[in-house]
């Protein structure tokens, strides 16, 4: 599956993205919104709305997830957006597309390149927080936990590389490449909410009792038909006091679809596609 | 120039063109591309491809390269059919094949040298990126960002990567673009190399000029269809456009009706000092008599063809209805036209 020069594509695509002006534009942004969180809700006088006051690790670290959710994938939208469409447009990719390296393992190089330039700042920075906040609360966490939590980061971040993978591998110009992604990533971090509320309207709730253990249910029902949603509740799993009637292994088995489906997708996208 | 690189037998491939309907957003249907063609190269070969804009010079080269599926017909590599038993086939023309698409405009923050090696492993082949880069006239501007280099500098990164891996066959897709006149002697140079070791070459050009003395064969494409195929010579034999001179002098025009004895004066022109004419199967003498009879000649030179009188000898259409065509994007071939149309 694997292979040496999947990796040497990945690795370019890696040492290019890192070095670009828009990492550097957005680093300071990621900074601010993981650590600058953790760092935030790791102190000990803080009081979250609603009155919860996190008092754990994995608590912080879940409140933290924030950071991702608004900066991490936004920035993995705006490292990749035009991961194939600028080749399309340069012609790069008739050079490329040419080549007799498969198609499918192409399409490896790029998702792994460009899910990697994102990963390896956000993961770094997320590590980073995940030690702020062991400093501050002087509490350990298990390795399990820590696991479950650097791998639901990572798949957040890949399933929103590749939907602005595919994206990118039906625009041919920037513009709707980089509407597409950032359309996606408004629909699943604004509007989810809407469509919850919307739904849970529409099945009697009332929408106003967040305590409502209906409203609870459909929205932790709803919430794995999106990719923030499956994330937060893989960060759940981890949360000792938290049940919105998803058990640990339909969060992971969704977590799998979201990725697998994309993925071939993206793969059959790339076996097909035209310069 | 013995064996087969290269055949095409039949080969049909249709563009789809994106025809959304309330019921089918996604509904297509078949478009302009190429049809029926029929195309053999030989190893060692110089093939000019020239055709006006649109004419599907493009999609030929990229169904050669791989990029671009067969609808109908077949491809023989080296006299072996190519069969999906042994591989997609596309998958086994690229690993034949060198193509250097038109103008690629190499950007970014990657060195030339990064480049090279990121396109070795595309094509899972050792390079010697110094020997690749000398070849083309890159070797000084090795460490250089993409973002750096100048159009022909580009042109010679999309050669050196063509050139990768050694192919047998080698498609290049209006390869003097770009260019200085210096360069592009040398890359010609560098093709009348590359085929006297074997390697096959096919030309894309909009102009026939710059392939005259340089090609072994020229393919005439219109519409998606061969219209001429053969040598330079023979088409313009086949055409009626061969043995034409062109005459030009100053004074007063000469009775060429009687100078130029069985030659059949195709063109005429005569301002208030200068004359020109051009004739076809002229006489020997023809010159000697304008001569003789007091006519002071300042010019006189073999008309090569260019590709409009070409295509309008091909085609029967008049230059502008050749070039109104061409802008249209869904005009279709000239036979064997589908139901649906």
């Amino acid at each position: 599956m694997f292979n040496a020069d999947i990796i040497t594509i990945a690795r370019q695509i890696i040492a290019e993205k890192l070095r670009s002006t828009r990492m550097i534009v957005m680093l300071p942004i990621l900074i601010l919104f993981i650590p600058g969180i953790a760092w935030g809700f790791s102190d000990p006088d803080v009081m979250l709305p609603g009155g919860v006051r996190p008092d754990n690790v994995m608590e912080v670290m879940f409140y933290t997830s924030l950071g991702i959710v608004f900066a991490g994938t936004m920035c993995g939208v705006l490292l990749s957006f035009d991961g194939i469409s600028k080749d399309r447009f340069s012609g790069v990719l008739e050079v490329k597309l040419s080549q007799p390296m498969p198609r499918e393992e192409q399409a490896m190089g790029l998702a792994l390149g460009h899910w990697f330039a994102i990963l390896i700042p956000v993961w770094a920075l997320w590590l980073i927080s995940t030690l702020i906040v062991i400093f501050r609360l002087e509490q350990g966490i298990a390795f399990p936990e820590t696991v479950a939590s650097f791998a639901s980061v990572g798949l957040i971040l890949f399933w929103y590389v590749i939907f602005s993978l595919i994206a990118s591998t039906y625009s041919r110009d920037q513009g709707t490449s980089v509407a597409f992604g950032v359309g996606m990533w408004f629909l699943f971090t604004f509007l989810w909410a809407l469509v919850t509320s919307m739904v849970a309207f529409a099945s009697g709730v009332n929408v106003g009792e967040v305590n409502n253990p209906e409203m609870i249910r459909i929205e932790g029902f709803l919430d794995l038909l999106s990719p923030n949603g499956v994330f937060h509740h893989l960060l759940e799993t981890n949360l000792a006091d938290v049940d919105r009637g998803v058990p640990p292994i339909i969060s992971w088995i969704f977590a799998t679809v979201w990725t697998v489906l994309p993925w071939l997708w993206f793969k059959s996208r790339m076996s097909r596609i035209q310069p | 120039m013995t064996g087969r690189a290269l055949e095409l037998i039949d080969v049909t491939f249709r563009h789809r063109i994106s025809r959304p309907k309330f019921t089918n957003p996604w509904f297509t249907k078949p478009g302009p591309g190429v049809f029926g063609l029929n195309l053999t190269l030989k190893a060692g070969q110089i093939i000019g491809l020239v055709g006006p804009n649109g004419a599907g010079k493009t999609t030929l080269l990229r169904i050669l390269a791989g990029i671009m599926p067969v609808d109908e017909g077949k491809i023989k590599l080296q006299g072996v059919e190519l069969d999906p038993k042994n591989g997609p086939i596309d998958r086994q023309l690229r690993a034949n094949i060198g193509h250097m698409p038109e103008q690629v405009r190499w950007a970014g923050s990657a060195s030339v040298n990064q480049t090279i090696h990121q396109f070795s492993a595309l094509r899972d082949t050792p390079v010697a990126p110094e020997k690749l880069l000398k070849l083309v006239g890159l070797s000084s501007k090795s460490t250089a960002r993409l973002d750096e280099l100048s159009q022909g500098m580009r042109q010679r990164l999309s050669l050196a990567v063509a050139l990768m891996g050694a192919p047998r066959i080698l498609l290049l897709d209006e390869p003097f673009n770009g260019l200085d006149p210096v360069a592009a002697k040398s890359v010609e140079q560098m093709i009348k190399q590359l085929s006297k070791q074997g390697v096959a070459v096919i030309i894309s050009s909009h102009q026939v000029s710059g392939l005259v003395g340089f090609i072994d064969k020229l393919l005439l494409i219109h519409r998606g269809q061969l219209v001429a195929n053969g040598t330079i010579k023979d088409i313009e034999e086949k055409l009626g456009l061969a043995d034409r001179i062109e005459i030009g002098g100053k004074g007063k025009l000469p009775d060429l009706a009687k100078l130029i004895g069985s030659g059949t004066i195709l063109e005429q022109t005569v301002d208030e000092e200068n004359w020109s004419c051009t004739i076809q199967h002229a006489d020997e003498a023809s010159i000697k008599n304008i001569v003789q009879a007091g006519h002071y000649i300042t010019e006189w030179k073999r008309k090569t063809p260019d590709i409009v009188e070409m295509l309008c000898q091909a085609t029967g259409l008049e230059v502008e209805e050749i070039g109104l065509e061409v802008q249209a994007s869904n005009m279709m071939p000239l036979k064997t036209l589908g139901e649906e149309e």
